[in-house]
């Protein structure tokens, strides 16, 4: 359940919350979710990204990196959780 | 005889993780092609979202105390008049060469920190009569220019977005200066060490009635190098802007 609400606020999050907020959401949904980090970025630079403001879509690379460290995150867990 | 039992370990996704994803990336798609050929749609239908994202930073932003308002509306009623007063004396040295244009007065949907550039996404579009490449004037000083424009809203690339180059000068000298922005409101400068730049020197922007748009807080500079660099706070701050005039005068 906590996974599904994660990925809410996660998508809500660049609506309503400074983008800190996002990234910090983003991850900690990413944990148990690893795409919605990426997704979230994708949405985040279809929301704001202005090419005068920055010429690299920031929001979609930093999601993708949100998204790998998730995955790995993920993985040494679970790899503790019943490895260990 | 001893049986030994494996845990599989689950890889991938199930079939119900699968659906969702799907769902969720052809949904951005078409978010996508909405941006693209329908951009007024999609903010129209963020507006909402936007509004509740405000009204919780105007919530927070509340002062402490009934005290503490009376007090800040006692300063900046006084501070007030000895600005209408300063502009009245400007606008008679000024005469004719003082910007006359209104402009199209926009409320702030979006600013930073909510949007991870240094951007703004403001109320009125196309059909108000804005249009890609209009100066936006905040707090009486240049802040950006027009990005792009729906039928309802704009994107505005504030001058301080991070690596955008803008030309301008410094201090009663006109020391001619290329102002790097840094993100955040900030701005730098590189300009020769002997140029009499000191704290505290207006910034200046070419345009109309050359309005100061910020001041030098820090000269850095090394006794082996020939050069020096000037960090820059500008008047109108990113994150509290709440309304934008945008006017015809081009941009820098």
């Amino acid at each position: 359940m906590i996974r599904y609400v994660l990925a809410g606020g996660a998508f809500l999050s660049p609506f309503l919350f400074p983008y800190p907020a996002t990234l910090a959401l983003s991850f900690a949904a990413s944990v148990f979710l690893p795409p919605v980090g990426l997704l979230v970025g994708i949405l985040t630079d279809v929301l704001y990204y202005t090419p005068g403001a920055s010429g690299w879509p920031i929001a979609s690379l930093s999601g993708l990196f949100i998204s790998i460290i998730g995955f790995f995150v993920r993985r040494f867990l679970k790899t503790r959780i019943i490895g260990g | 005889m001893k049986t030994q039992y494996f845990r599989r370990t689950k890889r991938g996704f199930t079939p119900v993780q699968g659906i969702a994803l799907a769902l969720v990336l052809v949904l951005l798609l078409v978010i996508g092609l909405v941006r693209a050929f329908l951009p007024g749609a999609l903010t129209a239908l963020a507006a909402p979202l936007w509004g509740v994202g405000t009204f919780f930073t105007a919530q927070a932003q509340l002062p402490e105390s009934p005290q503490a308002l009376k007090a800040e509306v006692e300063r900046l009623t006084k501070e007030n008049e000895a600005l209408v007063n300063e502009n009245h004396v400007l606008a008679a040295a000024l005469g004719d060469r003082a910007e006359t244009s209104a402009g199209v007065s926009a409320g702030v949907l979006a600013r930073p920190p909510l949007t991870p550039y240094d951007a703004l996404i403001v109320g009125k579009g196309s059909a108000d009569g804005v249009f890609a490449g209009m100066r936006v004037i905040a707090a009486g000083v240049p802040a950006g220019v027009v990005e792009s424009t729906s039928a309802s809203t704009a994107r505005v690339a504030l001058y301080s977005s991070s690596g955008r180059a803008t030309d301008g000068w410094i201090g009663d000298a006109h020391v001619p200066v290329t102002l790097k922005g840094l993100g955040a409101g900030a701005f730098a400068a590189d300009v020769p060490r002997e140029a009499a730049i000191a704290e505290g020197d207006a910034v200046y922007l070419p345009g109309p009635g050359a309005v100061s748009m910020g001041t030098v807080v820090t000269v850095e500079s090394n006794a082996s190098s020939p050069r020096a660099t000037v960090r820059i706070r500008p008047i109108a701050n990113p994150f509290t802007m709440t309304v934008v005039t945008i006017v015809a005068a081009p941009a820098p």
